[in-house]
């Protein structure tokens, strides 16, 4: 097979029809082209690579694909309950005109279109890749964007959503959702965004989603995975934080056969603070890798980590959370853990932890455990009649409580819960 | 109900139990008293199944089924309940939930639809009532955080929500005041009549002046050495065991 690397740019042309060539998206585009050719695919021989190879990505044909309005309507049934403002829908990259609700756009959000995007000389973050190769990817090849903008000043109680679909029916199809959310300063916003995979055919989610929090503003981003039996994703999450500013994030990850995820938060200015929290329940022969990245670049910032897993099947998950303290972040309050749970003899956890502290008047904890179920707690449980599956299943739930119980949206709640409690009836034992 | 015939089991390569007999008839409360290391709490763990143990020869049946034999759930859902010495905690687990959740296992074994939240409540409200229980202890998780005698009232809650025909003791009234050990006894004879049967493992006379027992039994170095009625256990707690070990 042709090396994929060439492939990708070949197809590129077809990408560029349309957009004028000294607009500062195509220069970005293009920028972003060269910078993913000269990288190439990541490869185990790199740290950060080290457990999870992109060799599906690499050797499978994935091509971008037309879309089924039905689709459409499916991701429909992905939204909350009583959804009233329009939320984002994308479908293999492409959004869909017809989704609007009668509440229309929250009031104080603004979309911003993509032509309008700065000059060449003056980049919007839309127009921003990092060194990352697959953010690369995405900036040259997605297709539809968003760009949002919220008002300063503006508290939005309802959750925001987003919708990332990947439908692969007769051929394996690729798509690039890329967002771009700018927040105002004193404003608050929540957000739902959910993953789902479709169809027969391998599917790769490429995606991007990138924060600007102003000042005091804060961001709660719920990230569901809702899974796929052939879903790859590729999630590339970046928030930066302005003075005070907090950036709340959870990574639900109920399913799907090979994800990476990289969460960066930039603490660029004093006060600012970020909770990353994740809980992922892996079953049969997913591979699920979770890095994170916290970087402290100035003083009297906070951050706090928990991620918590429950490993079945022979599934594999790698957490690695790499918190960055720089010389002029003194008084820095950082605390990570990671907590796993093994449910079956074959599921394997790679957890690291990744502190680099260049202060010198600092607080940081960190800490992992990796354990089995309590036999003590599981004949507890028998012992008042309860049956050794619904005990194993009892137990898991009850390791993912602290999880939920941090949910401060009562709709998301709900909607999370009832995903999770379907998720552990589905999970397979394994042989413990 | 409960027909123990020369039960011998160990633990690793320890022997503990070398040969008890026990036979318990619907209604009636046992007693078993004995020094430590005596294989008190060796048998409350063979009886609900714990698998550390290993049986290594007797019978043990249940209202005519063999109970060895038997699952710890289905032991339970049989009608047989262990409250624990040292109830432990499970982080996450509402109290009302894993209430509910047993009891509507229990019902399903009997082929009955599950409890209604409504009676449920009505249940858990009236039997908290009985043991003087604050509202607030469904809502926490079982037993975290709670003292060693909130614990030991928890265990004779679910005592009281599972009805059990056969409701095995160990050693609850340790560490518990007078005024726990009261209301742990209130419970206990809230459900005591001629279809229950209580075995009550106990270090201490001083539970059996609260439960009284039809019979007393002593069990020294893994077997029951001498058998009587309620007035053994005075004659214990005067004397110590000192005599029986030695004829053990």
């Amino acid at each position: 097979m042709n090396d994929p690397v060439t492939q990708y740019i070949a197809s590129h042309p077809a990408y560029r029809e349309g957009i004028p060539t000294d607009s500062a998206l195509h220069q970005a585009r293009m920028t972003a082209l060269a910078q993913f050719r000269a990288a190439g695919f990541p490869t185990t021989r790199m740290e950060q690579w080290k457990y999870t190879s992109t060799r599906l990505l690499r050797e499978t044909p994935f091509q971008h694909v037309t879309t089924h309005d039905e689709t459409f309507q499916l991701a429909e049934s992905l939204l909350l309950a009583n959804t009233a403002h329009t939320p984002w829908v994308f479908v293999n990259g492409r959004r869909n005109p017809l989704d609007s609700k009668p509440g229309g756009l929250p009031p104080g959000v603004k979309e911003v279109p993509l032509p309008s995007l700065g000059s060449p000389s003056d980049s919007h973050p839309f127009l921003n890749s990092s060194s990352r190769p697959f953010d690369n990817l995405n900036l040259a090849f997605c297709e539809d964007g968003l760009v949002l903008e919220v008002q300063p000043n503006t508290i939005i109680e309802e959750p925001l959503q987003f919708i990332f679909v990947g439908d692969a029916r007769e051929h394996p199809a690729v798509s690039h959702p890329r967002v771009t959310v700018s927040v105002g300063h004193n404003s608050q916003i929540t957000i739902l965004q959910t993953h789902l995979g479709l169809g027969e055919a391998p599917c790769w989610l490429n995606s991007v989603v990138q924060f600007q929090v102003g000042a005091n503003a804060q961001v709660n981003h719920h990230i569901l995975h809702r899974g796929g039996d052939q879903l790859h994703y590729v999630g590339d999450v970046q928030a930066h934080l302005q003075r005070d500013a907090r950036y709340n994030s959870t990574t639900w990850w109920l399913g799907g056969m090979w994800t990476r995820n990289d969460l960066d938060v930039h603490c660029e200015e004093p006060g600012a603070s970020t909770t990353l929290h994740g809980l992922y329940l892996t079953d049969h022969s997913e591979h699920l890798d979770n890095h994170t990245l916290i970087n402290h670049q100035v003083p009297r910032c906070q951050s706090q980590e928990l991620y918590k897993g429950a490993l079945g099947g022979k599934s594999k998950a790698v957490f690695n959370g790499r918190v960055v303290v720089q010389k002029d972040a003194q008084h820095t309050d950082s605390s990570q853990s990671n907590r796993n749970l093994l449910l079956s003899k074959q599921a394997t956890i790679h957890t690291k932890p990744e502190l680099e502290i260049y202060a010198d008047d600092v607080s940081c904890a960190h800490g992992t455990t990796v354990g089995q179920m309590e036999e003590d707690e599981l004949f507890y449980l028998r012992s008042r009649g309860i049956g050794l599956r619904d005990a194993r299943i009892m137990l898991t739930r009850a390791f993912c409580a602290e999880i939920l119980d941090a949910i401060p949206h009562p709709d998301i709640r709900q909607h999370v819960e009832a995903l999770v409690d379907e998720r552990l009836t589905q999970m397979t034992e394994g042989s413990s | 109900m409960l027909e123990i015939n020369q039960l011998a089991a160990r633990i690793e390569k320890t022997e503990i139990l070398k040969g008890l007999n026990l036979s318990i008839k619907p209604g009636e409360v046992h007693a078993i008293m004995g020094p430590n290391g005596s294989g008190k709490s060796t048998l409350a763990s063979v009886l609900a199944g714990r698998e550390s143990y290993e049986v290594t020869g007797g019978t043990a049946t249940f209202r005519g089924k063999d109970l060895l034999e038997m699952d710890p759930e289905d032991r339970a859902r049989e009608g047989l309940f262990l409250a624990f010495q040292y109830p432990i905690e499970l982080p996450g687990v509402g109290n009302s939930y894993f209430l509910k959740t047993a009891i509507n296992a229990h019902r399903k074994y009997r082929g009955e639809d599950p409890l209604d939240a409504y009676e449920f409540l009505k249940m858990l409200k009236e039997n908290m009532k009985v043991l003087e229980m604050d509202a607030t202890f469904k809502n926490r998780f079982v037993n975290v955080g709670f003292s060693g005698g909130e614990k030991k009232r928890n265990e004779i809650l679910q005592l009281l929500m599972l009805n059990p025909t056969m409701a095995v003791l160990d050693e609850t009234d340790s560490g518990l005041d007078i005024d726990a050990l009261r209301v742990v006894a209130k419970g206990v004879n809230h459900l005591r009549d001629q279809n229950h049967s209580f075995l009550v493992i106990t270090h201490y006379q001083r539970l059996l002046d609260y439960i009284v027992p039809d019979y007393v039994h002593v069990l020294v170095d893994g077997k029951i050495v001498r058998s009587g009625d309620k007035s053994l256990a005075l004659e214990l707690e005067a004397h110590g065991y000192g005599d029986l070990a030695q004829t053990a």
